[in-house]
């Protein structure tokens, strides 16, 4: 079984810590493990973050977030012009930025960036749950 | 209307400021360091001193773009001749210093 949330937001930094704090309370009730919540917290809002910095001329943009079984599939979607993630440089030490990718690559399973020619870019995130003793997540996943 | 995020309980940044001997100023941060809230901390007064200690134990959540304000806090510290230290933090933000290779840059406290 999966599940699924999808909002569209408007392209604003105040939009980044809603979706995070709205996801975060969903995977709670879920029950998954405090640490993965943290990594997952973190990687959107690294997604997000692009998308409002970037994402010229888009107004809005949308996020899905979608629990099958113990996988978790995040997809941040734009109408701008999309971007080249490999060519983006390791950051030096004392450089300000680049971190972003760094940190979304370290922490989610898996991440792709698509751009769409003429209907922006995805970013796809996946990150592998783990559920606390007794949660409630993984009987809502199995029946 | 009031927009929806107003209405939700989000954690705010707070900088807390303390100069407890000459030369010496503390920075106590709290709360969310993040996208909507990292410009709040390059207006800080640093000029003057010769230490700036930064205690990062209370926040609870930082992402790339606060990371990348306490670098430009460091540059603007560096500048003026004197040390920026984080002096305290949490194990989540050590193992972020240490993921984005800031911990060579900074100055800290061994876990």
């Amino acid at each position: 079984m999966e599940t699924m949330i999808a909002l569209r937001l408007p392209r604003d930094a105040a939009s980044v810590p809603l979706i995070r704090q709205m996801l975060d309370g969903t995977l709670r009730s879920l029950g998954v493990d405090e640490q993965i919540r943290d990594d997952i917290e973190l990687m959107l809002s690294e997604a997000c973050s692009n998308v409002v910095r970037h994402a010229q001329p888009s107004d809005d943009y949308t996020v899905s977030v979608t629990v099958y079984d113990d996988l978790c599939v995040i997809k941040v979607i734009d109408t701008g012009g999309g971007f080249d993630a490999a060519a983006v440089r390791e950051p030096s030490p004392g450089s300000e930025h680049g971190r972003g990718l760094q940190i979304m690559r370290a922490l989610a399973d898996d991440v792709r960036f698509t751009n769409r020619r003429e209907n922006g870019a995805v970013v796809c995130l996946e990150k592998k749950l783990r559920f606390a003793p007794g949660a409630a997540g993984p009987h809502f996943m199995t029946t | 209307m009031d927009r929806l995020w107003d209405v939700l309980d989000k954690t705010p940044l707070r900088i807390e400021i303390a100069s407890p001997a000459p030369g010496t100023i503390q920075i106590a941060l709290s709360g969310d360091l993040d996208f909507d809230t990292a410009a709040e901390l390059t207006s800080l007064p640093v000029d003057g001193y010769d230490r700036v200690d930064v205690d990062l134990s209370g926040l609870a959540f930082i992402d790339s773009s606060g990371l990348a304000s306490l670098v430009r806090l460091q540059q603007a510290v560096a500048k003026t001749g004197a040390v920026l230290r984080v002096v305290a933090l949490t194990p989540y933000v050590r193992s972020l210093m240490r993921m984005t290779a800031l911990d060579r840059l900074f100055g800290i406290p061994p876990a």
